[in-house]
């Protein structure tokens, strides 16, 4: 049988809920975004419900602290076959009451810790990449393209970071905006139909810092393929030093 | 006069020859409704085109120096543009490149200006503006001149995370000879001064709540490689001395760049040992991680690092009788001696052995990198190497080979040095 939940974290969680309640041993779980409609197997929507969410949740933590973490940022991932890595290490998890994390021989616990450190890296990575514009008194933004829906991980740290600060970060892709104040951050939708307005150039500060990362190249120790593994040329089209206006 | 974007060319250029750029090390939560916090582990903003880690704006104060090192470029007598940062400009600079999210922080470091102490004193004005008036709460690292008032570095460790002296090279004959005004007291003498206020900066601590802290991140140092003829293990010890002595969280290397044409150094144009250093920071992580001694990496009879082959798996050939290692019953420690088992694998490795027995198909999806380890280790009894270890052939079958390069921060040509490095004598 195949449940579908409506895509958000909180309908996987039910989900996963009602499985282990109906001891669905054969059924898999799919997200109503990417179901292609039709399927030999019975399929069933299953309703997104907070409270079967949160006894998910319970249960996890208690297998191990680390696994609502790894969980939700696999799921952030929005990779093929993720509902299924899922579910099957919980299924490890909880037939055997021990944290299944572990046993990185086991496919599904290998394929889930592998994509919540894909996300977790990825995150890393626009920690350092994201290049705020200044766009006029105390009010930045930023564009960034992300293979992975990292937007809520990013939130915590910019909003305690520029604490003064008010930030856009939008997630050109996904239409996705970050918004943070000194007093809160929350995610916001952009419209998904019209052309985003571009940022301002901020053309003082962006030549300064061009000049800057120009004048550190030492080319007795140029080694650009290695540069290209750290700032791959896709998140390239973003960031200051590596565009020209 | 040079106007800011040439200064900034000028000093940010002239800052590249310290390896150091890490952010890491301070953890400083940042307050609500103001700018700047710490990340524990640090954050990469960019990479430069040799492909190493940008975190903090690098830049001297300023490369006018009175001091004459035959091996630096910005020595007295070296005819490059000239510039200083004053205090106010590089504050505001920093803020503003902050508020955009390019940096953690500042590195600053100087060349000697009129003295240490008024080239301390204005690097302390620069830190001062950032904490006190910009209220910035990001990373600073900062150089301490050597031969500045121990007041003033005492200044500067408040206002700082991290505060590094340069060792600069690995022995006293050297420097006497390369830079003859800085004797090794003024080098020694503040690294002992820091670690002394670091000390007293935890008594302080532990009995008042609200005292200031004192380089959270530690002390760290730098010295350079090939330009001397001093051996790996001379080095090496070196360091050993200076992690234990003054309790350091780092020593940098960095590869000899030409400049110059002193007799005592390496010519203009010849080749830069790239291999050298990667292979001592090598050397540096297994004293540091793995609980090496620097004898056991080298020995007097062969003090050089063999260039062909990483110090843990050249340890390994030299030692066949402690292999295998089985994985399932080995302490941590034992584990760490396996080529192609570090850190990461060994602590998954005892998580997951504690729920079962481990195979050998298993290692590999640990983090285990077979293509060495499975030489050196056994998982449930089972041998998974092609030979075993004390065969003669083995050393070649672990050598690194160009076409199928792992990328390095090396360029390719930089591994085939003819002349910079002699190859370690073949041990059976």
């Amino acid at each position: 049988m195949i449940r579908l939940y409506d895509g958000s974290w909180e309908g996987l969680l039910s989900a996963i809920f009602q499985v282990f309640r109906h001891r669905g041993f054969e059924d898999e779980i799919l997200s109503a975004l990417t179901f292609p409609g039709h399927s030999l197997y019975p399929v069933y929507e299953a309703a997104t419900d907070p409270e079967q969410a949160r006894r998910v949740t319970r249960g996890m933590a208690r297998l191990s602290p680390a696994l609502p973490k790894s969980a939700y940022r696999a799921f952030l991932s929005e990779q093929p076959g993720m509902e299924a890595a899922l579910l099957g290490t919980l299924r490890l998890g909880f037939a055997r009451e021990q944290n299944p994390l572990p046993l990185l021989g086991e496919a599904p616990v290998k394929k889930l810790v592998t994509l919540s450190r894909r996300v977790s890296m990825e995150r890393e990575r626009f920690l350092g990449l994201t290049r705020l514009r200044h766009v006029g008194e105390d009010l930045y933004a930023a564009d960034i393209e992300p293979e992975y829906r990292i937007l809520p991980l990013l939130g915590t740290h910019f909003h305690a970071r520029f604490g003064d600060q008010r930030l856009i970060i939008r997630d050109i892709r996904r239409r996705l905006a970050l918004v943070s104040t000194p007093q809160a951050w929350w995610i916001a939708e952009l419209p998904a139909h019209e052309d985003l307005p571009p940022l301002p150039r901020d053309l003082e500060m962006s030549s300064l810092w061009r000049a800057y990362f120009a004048a550190i190249a030492n080319p007795a120790r140029e080694n650009l393929r290695l540069q290209q593994g750290f700032v791959p040329l896709r998140y390239r089209g973003n960031v200051t030093e590596f565009i020209s206006f | 006069m040079p106007n800011l974007m040439e200064k900034l060319t000028i000093l940010g250029g002239a800052a590249k020859f310290d390896a150091s750029c890490a952010s890491s090390g301070g953890g400083r939560a940042g307050k609500p409704g103001q700018l700047g916090n710490a990340h524990m582990a640090g954050i990469c903003h960019t990479w430069a085109t040799d492909g190493r880690c940008v975190s903090l704006l690098k830049v001297l104060q300023s490369n006018a120096c009175v001091y004459d090192c035959a091996y630096c470029q910005n020595r007295r007598s070296a005819d490059v543009p000239r510039a200083t940062f004053t205090p106010q400009e590089l504050a505001a600079l920093t803020v503003s490149f902050y508020r955009r999210n390019f940096i953690e922080g500042l590195f600053l470091s100087s060349g000697v200006c009129k003295s240490p102490d008024h080239t301390m004193e204005q690097m302390c004005e620069t830190m001062r503006l950032l904490r006190q008036e910009y209220r910035f709460g990001g990373y600073i690292h900062v150089k301490v001149i050597p031969g500045a008032d121990a007041r003033l570095i005492d200044a500067a460790g408040l206002l700082a995370d991290r505060i590094s002296v340069n060792v600069e090279l690995p022995s006293r004959e050297s420097l006497a000879l390369l830079a003859p005004q800085k004797p090794p007291e003024q080098i020694f003498t503040p690294m002992h001064v820091i670690r002394r206020s670091q000390t007293m900066n935890l008594e302080d601590r532990r009995h008042y709540k609200s005292a200031p802290l004192f380089a959270p991140a530690g002390q760290a140092t730098q010295m350079i490689i090939g330009a001397t003829p001093d051996s790996d293990l001379t080095i090496l010890r070196l360091s050993k001395t200076l992690y234990r002595k003054y309790h350091l969280k780092r020593v940098y290397f960095s590869a000899y760049i030409p400049v110059g044409d002193a007799p005592s150094l390496p010519a203009p144009g010849s080749p830069i040992p790239l291999l050298r250093e990667h292979r001592l920071y090598q050397a540096d992580w297994l004293m540091r991680f793995y609980s090496f001694e620097p004898e056991e990496i080298l020995s007097d009879a062969s003090p050089l690092l063999d260039p062909q082959i990483d110090p843990k798996c050249a340890w390994a050939l030299r030692h066949p009788e402690f292999f295998p290692v089985e994985v399932n019953a080995a302490s941590y420690e034992t584990l760490l001696r396996v080529p192609g088992l570090g850190v990461i694998s060994a602590k998954r490795i005892i998580a997951a052995r504690r729920l079962g027995p481990i195979a050998l198909e298993d290692l590999r999806k640990l983090g285990v990198v077979m293509k060495r380890a499975s030489y050196f280790l056994t998982a449930s009894g089972k041998f998974g190497g092609r030979m075993q270890p004390g065969n003669p052939f083995l050393r070649h079958a672990l050598i690194e080979r160009d076409d199928g390069a792992q990328l390095s921060l090396f360029h390719p040509a930089g591994l085939a040095l003819p002349g910079a490095i002699q190859p370690a004598p073949a041990l059976a």
